[in-house]
């Protein structure tokens, strides 16, 4: 299958995306190589000559390049764009993302089937804006860690020990593989919390359904100063701090983004 | 102008690459459109030469949508409903706009819905995506 990447100017790309998308019905892979440029690729057999595309972008473009590659939903996955900024200071992108010299820290997350936390979502989002505001120290878990991103982030950050639960073994998996990938040590677990209660870390960050959160605020350790509460919508959001609120924290600090909630709850 | 911008063949013929439907209906266009999306793929689902395109990305655990303007009076889009903060459930993910243009000499409103539907195993989303624009002319 063919591959076109188009280097374009990052101010431009709307424009060539205007003339470009309805020549490609099955979508295009934007990625944004630094601040001035933005890749714009888009795979297929019967895509326009290159001599129409170049025209099409006229002087929004800086480079071209076409390559045969395998003709999988795989290849297009692990080619495309993914990575996010949060608070100008943690980078969560894709091992084929570039590095970016000018942010603080980097974390890399290998995408993987079924597990959650690309870092895109308004949750992760909320919830690492949360953690960038608490003096890192002492031992953290990441309910329902997913990919790992915020376990990761946290160790990085300077929480240690660091646990990741998740019931879905795939998202165990991913995250002990993303741990590694960044050099920082996660004890990834596989674990059900509406079976077993959380555990008793000084900070918690529990991007999970409301339900969950019921039953962590339930069983929740008096070793527990902190609590990072997402995964749930704005509407949900009284009845979680509601739950925690029974368990002796009050809400010290909030990120509502798109109709999702993150709220940080800690010991008064 | 406004009726241009609202005329169904138009809207047919630009759509037809993406499957789009458009008809009319009283007083203003009515369009229809199914795709299916690989992951983290910016691709179009709705599509009004002359007034708006949508785009939607689908990435493993959240949805980007793009409403890209195509008039210089810019659509105002206003998020109305839609099940999309509830991501424990099967159920699919609805997002529900209504849209104003302020155009001139009559402006133009409507309703834009989309929902999408998610095999993360696959790695691709299955969009439905409805829109009923209407020239207000009172």
């Amino acid at each position: 299958m063919r591959r076109v990447a188009l280097t374009l100017r990052a101010d431009a790309v709307e424009g060539v995306l205007d003339l470009l998308m309805p020549l490609l019905p099955q979508g295009v892979y934007e990625r944004t190589l630094d601040p001035e440029r933005t890749e714009v690729a888009f795979f297929g057999d019967g895509l326009p000559a290159a001599a129409g595309l170049e025209a099409l972008a006229g002087d929004a473009l800086l480079g071209r390049d076409e390559e045969e590659v395998p003709d999988s939903r795989e290849e297009r996955r692990r080619r495309a764009g993914r990575a996010w900024t949060v608070a100008g200071r943690v980078r969560v992108r894709s091992p084929d993302d570039p590095p970016a010299p000018d942010v603080a820290l980097e974390v890399v997350i290998e995408p993987a089937p079924g597990a959650f936390g690309t870092g895109a979502h308004p949750t992760t989002r909320g919830c690492l804006e949360l953690l960038l505001e608490l003096e890192p120290g002492g031992g953290l878990a990441d309910l329902g860690c997913g990919s790992g991103v915020l376990a990761i982030a946290s160790a990085r950050l300077g929480w240690d020990p660091v646990y990741a639960l998740d019931f879905d073994e795939r998202s165990v998996g991913a995250t002990g593989r993303n741990a590694e990938r960044n050099g920082v040590v996660v004890r990834a677990v596989l674990a059900d919390l509406r079976e077993i209660p959380a555990p008793p870390a000084h900070t918690l960050v529990a991007n999970v359904p409301l339900d969950i959160h019921e039953r962590v605020a339930g069983s929740l350790s008096p070793a527990t100063g902190c609590v990072i509460v997402s995964g749930i919508t704005a509407s949900q959001e009284p009845a979680a701090t509601a739950a925690y609120g029974r368990a002796g924290l009050v809400p010290q600090g909030r990120r509502p983004a798109g109709g999702w909630a993150a709220v940080r709850m800690g010991r008064p | 102008m406004t009726p241009a911008l609202l005329d169904p063949a138009r809207a047919a013929a630009a759509g037809a690459p993406h499957g789009q439907l458009a008809s009319a209906t009283a007083g203003g266009l009515r369009l229809s459109c199914h795709k299916l999306v690989e992951d983290a793929a910016r691709a179009t689902i709705l599509l009004v030469p002359g007034l708006l395109r949508l785009d939607v990305r689908p990435l493993e655990d959240s949805l980007q949508v793009f409403a890209r303007a195509l008039h210089p009076v810019p659509p105002r889009w206003e998020l109305v409903g839609g099940t999309a903060a509830e991501a424990a459930t099967d159920e699919p993910y609805r997002l529900d706009w209504r849209i104003d243009a302020p155009l001139d000499p009559h402006p133009v409103r409507g309703r834009v819905e989309v929902a999408m539907t998610v095999d993360f195993d696959q790695g691709v989303a299955h969009f439905v995506a409805q829109a009923l624009l209407r020239e207000i002319t009172a």
